[in-house]
């Protein structure tokens, strides 16, 4: 019966090949799409009844198709992986996957493209399994240049329109996702090759179906190793190892430096944001993480680097979040400082904690971009909050949905955000012991509750600012799939409840992680942040749907520019980096590319040899006078030196 | 190793010198009482029309093209037909190979018009 | 007067060459007699003796021969590269049917050009004597210049021949002066004679610097026709004037050949000098794959865009040369596969997406500028992904058969202890996404601009569909690509 994991994947595989190919209508592709999913969560369930049977020492089910790949000892298989930490990823994508594409029906009607977009959603869907399921690293990095690939493709879903609010260009903002993306493949493949060479293998557990080793339970090999950079010192070979995967984490999980793609990845319709660049995708450089956490807790690991990484992406993130006036956009900088926190977490060895935060926040993330959208739809396409305010009263619906999202993710007592967020925070200060950490921490988590606070204000409160709107609340289609979000948000926190630690027990047998021991200290922390948080809520609640409510005006600059001035301007452009890359990176290769095409590269082919060969037959004047000024000479030129300089390396050496 | 090929360099220098000796000689022996007829440029008895600088029908290269293949081809059959007793039926074969090949090149000439004189 | 013996003759090892020759030779005629209008037959003609070709080496796959003393090889490695020729060569030819007629260029020299160009990819491949090989390489490389040059009067076509010509004949030299050197230096051309002497004895001084310069020059050579840095400043314009299928013939027969020789000459006349030649090859392979690579980013012409590529990959196949000098046997041996397995890949690659610009280029030319593939996708759905698939499996993403392609062939240099390079070869393949992805977001993402017309026929799809099928199954399932290639030695190397 393992092969049955095979289906899980196959069945959103099975949907796309039927979209791009057989479906024409909006309506099918839609109830196609959904039901693949669906079929694959059902899929996932039974699996995960299947892995209940396997003794807790060896708890996996594997299956291998065939062998990928063998050069003599260099063996892979393409084979399936499920245990309890795949289970619960899958369960994830095809549970909270399936909800998105039944409400993207409803947010699709009318679409220019529905049979290409749930082609793709379900392409996406395949993509992620794979990634998250396979049995080795290679085919891990399969699905890895898989999901990059239909990220790339959703985001540029609209690329008939020149921008899309808040002024992006969709074609712009698809490439820039796919090349930040390359630049943290390149690191892992990277990472690959070195982890080969030293392990002798890819997979990450024995595979007993070609006898192959796994490298994650042979962590010790490479302890000791180290690369020679001669003059530059020495790097122990497993803190280069996990440093490459940290820079690919960055780059899929959008964390410091490479966090400038997510923001403009929203100019893709709101349910790929909801499940690609919230829920799913952006959280599979946590995966790789937990799923490599014996490498990351040998000793020369960069795990302080992760650590360190995750917290200042978290603060950096939810302060640009502050500041924006998109309603998707500060969705996207949180989802930057939410991931920020679960990489703080596997950084700091709480991998459970990590994977909780990872859950709960898919839940709830999911949510909040499907209520944005649903507000985007219901007023016709508009995404700034300016123009909104007062929606309270007109969707009622989605603004209780909405209120859920919110204080989930604010991290308000009792819901499922207070629970992961605080044992990360727990964890920083009774257990990693970095208070500073752990105060960092606290402070971003207030900040994400203020500027939660702020959205609703600005939303759902005050007056209604743009008469031009005329809201209404969405059909069932798209209702439907938010409660039942909402419903799993607000007992979300259940799932690792203290005291019931289900999640722990339940991934036991992959981390080996010891329950946590609650203290006062725990609880007397827990209270203060949440307090805290419930203060910075109301504060930003209170600033925006009364204080500075009739401040806000379509067009103009948020209303706290004028208090903080240039700092509130930086958190607006989300601290200049997309500036500085802008100038370090792109007008250089703007301006390199057009020198170098005007120096070397002018017109290769334009005639003149030819054209003066024709027209005279003079040796002097005509034919060899154009092949003399002409590129043939620079050409015959480097070669010579080329030449000159290998033969005078050869013989002088 | 780099004195074997010294001979080389004399031949070279020698191939230059030879055929400079007579001219040189005539130049500083011969008498010289030039007239116009005897300046006037030497093209096989009759009068030079114009300058030498022409432009030569494309023709003239096929034709010498041609006409250089089947020159060397002659190089080719003398050696082996001296030595034909020595080789046998083999060496028959390669000939008949290597003259087929340039038949063909002639039929294909032929057949494309290079032949022809426009 | 002395015996003349002539040694025994191995016709196996020739079988394949003479089908071709003897095949060309009888089609040359046979185009003569048939009528203008139906001279397609011609092309049809071709195929079925490429296809011939083929078949008839089956029999002798596995071991290894030589004859005329050792001038013609047939070992696993020549005739897995020979079937490579054969089927480009097919693919060509098929991808021709329809173009020639389209550009009023339609001649019958065309294929039997064809096929002698691919006999002398052969030769290069099966070639144990430096006299061979540049034999082989001048057969090559005649016919391609007027290949190039084919579309007659277009003046960028003819233009590129010129330059072709003008170059190559450079290049030529410079390998004609090399082979002499090294026959000074060691007293022989055969391949394995020269190896046998290097390995054995320390030359003198003297003979020494003759080898090395010889070999120099010799890499120059075959490091021009594979467009080795700084050797590949023709490729661009030779691409962007020719036919289209010649251009596609030329990045990959072309450049297939010289790999071929340049592996040949390198491991096995070369082999024991490999402490020497590595780090100068090292340093070309980073020229190599930073100028193709950053040409290929500034472009905004697809067909020297790709030209660009080519030089690129040049580069990262240049890797596996490095590794199959290697010494310690199994680390040469993976360079050797590395180098094939690369080869077999971007063929199949770079076929597929020249097959695509034929397609666009059914009526009449076109700039080539990459707005011309806008809205592709909208129109020709089946091209548009083709094309993808093809720019994907070019980026070596996986799972496509260019990421195997990449992939061994960073594990040999790896394992031959390139790591820097290999790290290098990591970085520039990131970067070249970057330009192949401008093409799909084009076609994916963009307005179509205007009207560009696209045909396909029946001749061209089938060598479209060969391409992608190979790119898929090669991606997917690449344990028998591997296989092959992994039987595929040379002989010297297995013999050792």
């Amino acid at each position: 019966m393992d092969w049955i994991i095979w289906l899980i994947p196959a069945f959103p595989l099975l949907g796309f090949v039927l979209n791009a190919l057989v479906v024409r209508q909006e309506r099918q592709a839609g109830i196609l799409a959904s039901a693949m999913v669906g079929l694959s969560f059902a899929t996932t369930i039974a699996a995960m009844a299947t892995l209940e049977g396997t003794p807790a020492e060896a708890r996996r089910l594997t299956w291998t198709l065939w062998e990928w790949i063998s050069i003599d000892d260099f063996r892979v298989a393409f084979g399936l992986l499920f245990d309890p930490l795949t289970a619960v990823m899958a369960l994830l994508v095809t549970g909270v996957g399936g909800l998105i594409h039944v409400y993207a029906i409803g947010y699709m009607h009318g679409d220019a493209r529905p049979v290409r977009f749930f082609a793709y959603m379900n392409l996406f869907v395949f993509a992620m399994l794979m990634l998250v399921m396979a049995d080795n690293l290679l085919l891990l990095f399969l699905g890895w240049e898989g999901v990059g690939l239909c990220s790339f493709l959703l985001i540029g879903h609209y690329f008939d329109r020149r921008t899309v609010q808040p002024g992006i260009n969709p074609s712009d903002a698809a490439v820039k996702a796919f090349v930040v993306n390359r630049i943290g493949d390149a690191a892992l493949l990277a990472a690959l090759f070195a982890i080969f060479t030293n392990f002798g293998t890819l997979s990450f557990y024995p595979n007993p179906q070609l006898g192959l080793t796994g490298y994650l339970d042979q962590a010790i090999i490479v302890a000791g190793q180290s690369i020679d950079f001669g003059a530059f010192g020495q790097l122990p070979l497993m803190t280069a190892i996990t440093l490459l995967m940290l820079v690919a984490v960055a780059g899929k999980s959008a964390q410091l430096p490479l966090y400038t793609w997510l923001p403009d990845a929203m100019a893709g319709p709101t349910p790929v944001s909801a499940l690609i660049h919230a829920a799913t995708m952006v959280t599979s450089g946590v995966y790789l993480i937990v799923r490599n956490a014996a490498l990351f807790d040998q000793p020369a690991s960069a795990a302080p680097w992760v650590l360190v990484i995750g917290v200042v992406t978290a603060f950096i993130g939810a302060t640009a979040a502050v500041a924006q006036l998109d309603i998707k956009r500060v969705l996207a900088y949180s989802t930057i400082s939410q991931l920020g926190f679960m990489v703080a977490a596997v950084g700091m060895g709480a991998y459970v904690a990590g994977m909780f935060h990872l859950l709960t926040h898919g839940l709830f993330k999911a949510l909040l971009f499907l209520a944005a959208g649903s507000v985007i739809h219901g007023i016709g396409d508009q995404q700034d909050m300016r123009r909104m305010g007062g929606l309270r009263t007109t969707l009622p619906t989605t603004f209780r949905l909405y209120a859920i999202g919110a204080l989930a993710l604010g991290g308000i007592f009792p819901l499922a955000g207070f629970w992961s967020k605080d044992e990360i925070i727990a964890h920083a200060w009774f257990d990693a012991r970095s208070p500073l950490a752990a105060i960092v921490l606290v402070l971003t988590s207030a900040i994400t509750a203020f500027y939660m606070g702020r959205q609703t204000g600005m939303v759902f409160y005050g007056r209604p600012r743009d008469p031009a709107l005329h809201p209404h609340e969405s059909g069932p289609l798209m209702r439907w799939p938010m409660i039942i979000l909402a419903a799993g948000a607000i007992p979300g926190g259940l799932i690792n409840f203290p005291g019931l630690h289900w999640l722990n027990s339940y991934l036991r047998p992959v981390l080996q992680e010891p329950e946590v021991i609650y203290t006062l200290g725990m609880g007397v922390l827990a209270t203060i942040t949440t307090l805290l948080s419930a203060g910075t809520a109301y504060l930003g609640w209170k600033t925006y749907a009364h204080d500075l409510e009739l401040r806000i005006r379509v067009g103009k600059d948020d209303p706290a520019l004028r208090y903080l001035g240039d700092l509130w301007r930086g958190m607006e452009i989300g601290w200049g980096l997309d500036w500085l890359y802008q100038r370090a990176f792109v007008r250089p290769y703007r301006a390199a590319a057009d020198f170098f095409s005007d120096a070397f590269d002018r017109q290769g082919i334009d005639g003149v040899l030819v054209g003066g060969a024709a027209r005279s037959m003079n040796w002097l004047a005509g034919g060899l006078r154009a092949a003399q000024t002409g590129y043939v000479r620079t050409y015959a030129l480097a070669f010579l030196l080329g030449v000159i300089m290998l033969v005078a390396y050869f013989t002088l050496r | 190793m780099l004195a074997n090929y010294a001979f080389v360099g004399v031949f070279f220098v020698a191939a230059v010198i030879f055929p400079l000796i007579p001219i040189v000689a005539a130049y500083f022996l011969g008498p010289k009482r030039p007239t116009p007829t005897k300046l006037d440029t030497y093209e096989c008895g009759l009068e030079a029309v114009g300058d030498i600088r022409v432009q030569f029908k494309v023709q003239y290269y096929l034709y010498a093209l041609a006409f250089v293949i089947f020159d060397i081809e002659v190089v080719f059959l003398y050696p082996w037909a001296v030595a034909y007793g020595e080789l046998g039926l083999f060496a028959l074969i390669a000939m008949a190979v290597f003259l087929f090949s340039l038949v063909e090149a002639l039929v294909y000439a032929w057949k494309k018009g290079a032949l022809e004189w426009v | 007067m002395t015996e003349i013996t002539i040694p025994p003759i191995d016709w196996r090892v020739a079988t394949q060459l003479c089908i071709i020759f003897g095949w060309a030779s009888v089609l040359l005629i046979i185009a003569l007699f048939v009528p203008r209008s139906r001279i397609r037959v011609v092309g049809y003609l071709a195929i079925a003796g490429l296809v011939v070709a083929a078949g008839a080496g089956i029999p002798f796959w596995g071991g290894s021969a030589e004859t005329f003393g050792g001038m013609l090889r047939l070992d696993t490695y020549s005739m897995m590269l020979n079937w490579l020729f054969l089927a480009a060569a097919a693919v060509v030819i098929a991808y021709s049917l329809n173009y020639l007629p389209k550009h009023g260029i339609e001649h019958g020299e065309y294929y039997v050009l064809v096929l002698f160009a691919t006999a002398g990819m052969m030769l290069l491949a099966q070639g144990g004597d430096l006299i061979v090989l540049f034999l082989g390489l001048e057969l090559l490389s005649l016919t391609l210049y007027v290949l190039t040059g084919f579309a007659y009067p277009r003046e960028t076509s003819e233009e590129s021949g010129m330059k072709y010509l003008l170059t190559g004949a450079f290049a030529g030299g410079f390998i004609v002066f090399g082979i002499a050197l090294i026959y000074g230096a060691t007293g022989s051309l055969n391949l394995a004679a020269i190896g046998d002497t290097l390995a054995r004895a320390a030359l003198a001084a003297e003979d020494r610097t003759y080898l090395y310069a010889g070999a120099a020059l010799i890499v120059t050579g075959f490091g021009y026709k594979i467009a080795m840095a700084p050797f590949h400043m023709w490729a661009p314009d030779v691409y962007e004037g020719a036919p289209t299928p010649v251009a596609a013939f030329l990045s990959v027969g072309s450049k297939a050949a010289g790999f071929a020789a340049l592996v040949r000459f390198l491991v096995e006349a070369m082999g024991s000098q490999w402490p020497v030649w590595a780090p100068a090859l090292a340093t070309l392979a980073i020229a190599t794959l930073l100028l193709g690579n950053i040409g290929a980013l500034i472009q905004n012409n697809v067909k020297r865009m790709l030209a660009y590529s080519s030089v690129g990959h040049a580069g990262y196949m240049l890797l596996g040369v490095l590794a199959a000098g290697a010494p310690g046997g199994m680390a040469g041996q993976r360079g050797v596969e590395a180098v094939l397995l690369y080869l077999l890949a971007y063929m199949l690659t770079n076929l597929g997406a020249f097959g695509v610009l034929i397609a666009l280029e059914q009526r009449g030319e076109l700039t080539w500028d990459i707005n011309q593939f806008a809205g592709l996708w909208a129109r020709r759905p089946l091209l548009a992904s083709a094309m993808a698939i093809c720019l994907l499996s070019l980026a070596g993403v996986p799972p496509t058969a260019g990421f195997w392609g990449k992939f061994y062939v960073f594990t040999a240099a790896w394992q031959a202890g390139f790591g820097w390079l290999t790290i290098i070869g990591i970085l520039t393949a990131a970067i070249a996404a970057f330009y192949y992805v401008r093409i799909v977001v084009q076609m994916f993402t963009a307005e179509p601009s205007r009207e560009t017309p696209a045909e396909t026929d029946p001749a061209l799809r089938a060598g479209l569909v060969i391409a992608i099928a190979g790119i898929l199954v090669l991606g997917f399932m690449p344990a028998p690509a591997i296989d092959l290639v992994q039987r595929s030695v040379l002989a010297t190397v297995g013999g050792q």
